[in-house]
C-alpha cells in the first residue's frame, strides 16, 4: 500500500481538480435564459466526468494494492523512492527504476534558466543552464560541456534570434536578446 | 472553365522558372521550420509571409504553400527523433514514430513518413481539383449541429487511447476538455477559471501543453531511468525496406481518404485527421497491440491523413473563403493583403493562382520526398549521440519553440508545468493523448454545442432533422459497438472468438514506457 500511496495522491489530485471546475463552473450557468446552454455547462460536464474517472482510476489503484483486483501489468515500475541513482545495469532485464529526484532535478536546473532569463536573457540562461547539465549532472569533461554550450547558444542566437527574428528575450543585461 | 483546362493552366504556371525557384525555397525554408519543436506551419508562415511581399501573388502564395507542407513534412522528424511534435497534427507521430526511433529505426519511420506524406500529398491534389466546387455545395450544409457530430466523432478517438485503464484514459480526456474551458469563453464573454489573471484570458495553448507533456516530460522521463541507450544500428538498417512498403500499403490510402474527407470540412483540420487515421488503423490492424510499440502503419496513416487535409483545407479557404485550418486562416490574410478574395468567383476571376497553387501543390510534394528520403537515416543518426548530449539540447530547443507561439515567457512555464504533470502521468500509466485531443477539440464542440442550442432554441431535438448530423453519431456508435456486435456475431455463428485486441494502452501512447525494453533489446536483429 506504501508503494501505492504516491499513486492515490495523484488520484485525489485529479478527483479535486475535477471537483474545483464542476463546482466552480455552477457559478457561471449551466443554463441561461430560455433553456439555451450557459458557459458553465461543459466545464460542469468535464468536471465531473474528471472526478468521476480519476475516483475510478484510484479505486482500481487501491484495490490492486489491497490485492482483491487483479494486477493490470504496466511496463513502467511504481516508482521506488529510495533508489539510488542509477542506470539500471544492475536491475533486472526490462525492468528499471525511475529516480524522481534526478528527474526532478533537472526540472529545477531548467525553472532556474527560465528566472535567470530575467537577468541574463534566454540564450545566455539557457547556456549556463546547460553547461551545468553537462558538466556537473552529466559529469562530461568540462572543455567539452563549454564547447557544446557554446555551440548551442551561437546556434539558437544565430537561427531563431537573427533568421527568424524571434525576439528572444535579451533579459535586464540585454544579452543576446533576438529580434 | 473545366476542369481539364484549368490544369493545364496550372501546370504551366507552376513550372515557371521563377515560380519553381521559390516553390523549392518554400519547401526548404518550411522544413527547417518544421523541424524546431513547438514552430509549426502557422509559425513558420506566420514568419516568414513579410519575405513574400515583393514577389508576384501567384509566386508569393506558390512560395507560402511551400512553406505550409514543408512544415507538415519536418514536423513528424522531430516527433520521431526526440518524441516533440512539430506542431499538434505531428502529434500522433510520437505514439509509434518514437519507439521505432528508440528501436534503432527511426530512418525508416521517418521515410515512412515521407511516403506517406509524398503519395497522399500528390494524390488528393487530383481531388482537390476535380471536386472542389463540388465541396462547395457540401460544405454549406455544414452547420453547428453537423460540427458538433463530427467533434463527438472526434472525442471517440479518446476511447482508442484509454489503455488498459479506461478510467485513466477518459479522466485525460475530460482533462484536457477542462483545459480547453480555461479563459475567455467566444460565445458569451464569460472569463472561465482565470482568477483575473490577464496570463489566463486567451486560455492554456495548447501548443505549449503539447511540448510540455510530449517533450519535457519525455527528457524527464528518460533521465530518471538514467537516460536512453544511443542506438547502435547499422545505417542500412535505418533504409525503409520493401517490407515497410507492403506493411502500409493500405495503411496510405486509407490515412489519405480520411485526411482528406475531415480536412474538407472548415474548421476540422489535420489534427483531428491525424488522430482519426491512427484510430482507423488500429481498428483495422490484424495486431492492434503492436500500436504504440512501433508500428509502422501507426506513422504511415497519420501522416497520410496530415498531409491530405493539408490539401484540403485549401478546398474551403479557396471556394468559401472560410479557413479549412489554422494555417489556411493565416494563409487568407496573406490573400487579402494580396488583394486577393477568396470565394466562389476565385476560380472565375483568378484561374491563373488557383489552378497554379494547386499545381504547386504536387511539385512541392515531389521536392520535399527528394529532401527527406535520402537524408532520412542521416536525421535518425541524432539518435547516435548519448542521451546526456541530447537531453540539454532538446529543452533548450523546445522550450525556445514554446517561448515563440506568443513571444512570452508565460508559455514557457506553463510548458514546464506540464512537464511536472506529463512526467508524473507517464510514471502513473495515465496516457498523454486524450489529453491533447480534449484540449483541442473542447474549444470545438463547446462552440457547436452552444451555437446548436442558439439554433434549436434549447432544444437538442434539432438533431433529429439533421441526416448528416444522424450519420455521424450513427458512424460513432458503430465505432464504439462494432467491434462488441462483431464478436458475438463470431461467437453466436460458432467460431472461435479471436483475442480482443488490446485498446492502444497509456504505455502504448506514452512510447518511453516501451523504451527501456526496446533500447534493451536494440541492436538484436537491427
Amino acid at each position: 500500500m506504501r508503494r501505492a500511496a504516491p499513486e492515490l495522491v495523484f488520484a485525489t489530485l485529479l478527483v479535486a481538480f475535477g471537483l474545483f471546475m464542476a463546482i466552480g463552473s455552477l457559478g457561471y450557468g449551466l443554463f441561461v435564459h430560455g433553456g439555451l446552454v450557459g458557459p458553465g455547462f461543459v466545464p460542469f460536464v468535464a468536471g465531473v466526468l474528471l472526478a468521476g474517472c480519476s475516483a475510478w482510476a484510484g479505486a482500481e489503484v487501491f484495490l490492486r494494492a489491497r490485492g482483491r483486483a487483479p494486477v493490470t501489468a504496466t511496463e513502467s515500475d511504481p516508482v521506488d523512492e529510495s533508489a539510488p541513482d542509477e542506470s539500471g545495469a544492475s536491475s533486472p532485464p526490462g525492468v528499471h527504476s525511475v529516480n524522481t529526484g534526478r528527474a526532478m532535478l533537472v526540472l529545477a536546473l531548467v525553472a532556474v534558466a527560465a528566472i535567470l532569463t530575467y537577468a541574463i536573457g534566454y540564450v545566455a540562461a539557457f547556456g549556463v543552464i546547460t553547461f551545468v547539465m553537462l558538466a556537473v549532472l552529466e559529469r562530461e569533461r568540462i572543455w567539452l560541456s563549454v564547447v557544446i554550450s557554446v555551440a548551442a547558444v551561437a546556434v539558437a542566437w544565430l537561427l531563431f534570434g537573427q533568421l527568424l527574428g524571434i525576439p528572444l528575450p535579451g533579459g535586464a543585461l540585454h544579452i543576446l536578446g533576438g529580434g | 472553365m473545366d476542369v481539364l483546362h484549368g490544369v493545364q493552366l496550372g501546370f504551366s504556371t507552376a513550372f515557371s522558372a521563377q515560380n519553381l525557384l521559390f516553390c523549392l525555397i518554400g519547401v526548404l525554408l518550411g522544413t527547417v521550420i518544421g523541424l524546431l519543436p513547438g514552430l509549426g506551419s502557422v509559425t513558420g508562415v506566420a514568419l516568414l509571409l513579410p519575405v513574400t511581399f515583393t514577389l508576384p501573388p501567384v509566386t508569393a502564395m506558390i512560395m507560402l504553400a511551400g512553406i505550409y507542407y514543408g512544415c507538415q513534412y519536418a514536423a513528424s522528424i522531430s516527433s520521431t527523433l526526440i518524441s516533440t511534435p512539430g506542431d499538434s497534427a505531428s502529434a500522433v507521430v510520437t505514439f509509434d514514430g518514437y519507439p521505432l526511433a528508440r528501436k534503432g529505426m527511426g530512418g525508416r519511420s521517418i521515410a515512412i513518413s515521407a511516403i506517406s506524406s509524398f503519395i497522399s500529398g500528390t494524390l488528393t491534389v487530383i481531388p482537390l481539383m476535380a471536386l472542389a466546387p463540388v465541396f462547395v455545395g457540401f460544405a454549406l450544409h455544414f452547420g453547428p449541429p453537423e460540427t458538433f457530430a463530427l467533434v463527438m466523432l472526434g472525442m471517440l478517438a479518446i476511447v482508442g487511447f484509454t489503455g488498459r485503464s479506461p478510467a485513466k484514459g477518459l479522466a485525460m480526456g475530460a482533462f484536457g476538455i477542462a483545459l480547453a474551458m480555461i479563459g475567455i469563453n467566444s460565445q458569451s464573454g464569460v472569463a472561465r477559471f482565470t482568477f483575473d489573471q490577464v496570463q489566463l484570458y486567451g486560455g492554456i495553448g495548447f501548443v505549449a501543453v503539447i511540448i510540455g507533456l510530449f517533450a519535457v516530460a519525455e527528457v524527464l522521463n528518460q533521465v530518471g531511468r538514467g537516460g536512453a541507450e544511443p542506438i547502435r544500428t547499422r545505417m542500412r538498417d535505418m533504409i525503409v525496406t520493401k517490407s515497410d512498403l507492403r506493411q502500409v500499403r493500405w495503411s496510405i490510402p486509407r490515412g489519405g481518404v480520411t485526411g482528406f474527407l475531415i480536412g474538407v470540412l472548415p474548421g476540422a483540420g489535420a489534427t483531428l485527421a491525424s488522430f482519426f487515421a491512427y484510430e482507423i488503423e488500429r481498428k483495422f490492424s490484424k495486431h492492434p497491440e503492436r500500436f504504440g510499440k512501433g508500428a509502422l502503419e501507426g506513422v504511415a496513416g497519420p501522416e497520410a491523413a496530415n498531409n491530405a487535409a493539408a490539401n484540403a483545407a485549401f478546398v474551403p479557404t479557396l471556394t468559401l473563403g472560410i479557413p479549412g485550418s489554422e494555417t489556411t486562416a493565416v494563409l487568407l490574410g496573406a490573400f487579402l493583403i494580396f488583394g486577393i478574395q477568396p470565394g466562389p468567383l476565385l476560380f472565375s476571376q483568378q484561374p491563373e493562382l488557383v489552378w497554379g497553387l494547386m499545381a504547386s501543390f504536387y511539385i512541392g510534394n515531389v521536392f520535399l520526398l527528394v529532401l527527406n528520403l535520402p537524408f532520412a537515416p542521416f536525421f535518425a543518426s541524432i539518435l547516435r549521440l548519448r542521451y546526456a548530449f541530447l537531453y540539454p539540447l532538446i529543452l533548450f530547443l523546445a522550450l525556445i519553440g514554446a517561448y515563440s507561439i506568443e513571444n512570452r515567457m508565460w508559455n514557457v512555464w506553463l510548458a514546464l508545468a506540464f512537464g511536472f504533470i506529463g512526467f508524473f502521468m507517464k510514471k502513473y500509466d495515465y496516457p498523454a493523448p486524450p489529453v491533447i485531443l480534449g484540449l483541442i477539440l473542447g474549444g470545438l464542440l463547446e462552440k457547436n454545442l452552444v451555437q446548436t442550442s442558439d439554433m434549436a432554441g434549447g432544444s437538442f431535438g434539432i438533431f433529429l432533422h439533421r441526416p448528416i448530423a444522424l450519420t455521424l453519431f450513427a458512424i460513432g456508435l458503430a465505432v464504439i459497438l462494432g467491434p462488441y456486435i462483431f464478436r458475438a456475431a463470431r461467437r453466436l455463428s460458432g467460431r472461435a472468438s479471436p483475442p480482443a485486441p488490446q485498446p492502444a494502452g497509456a504505455a502504448s501512447a506514452d512510447g518511453a514506457d516501451d523504451t527501456h525494453t526496446t533500447t534493451i533489446s536494440r541492436g538484436e536483429g537491427s
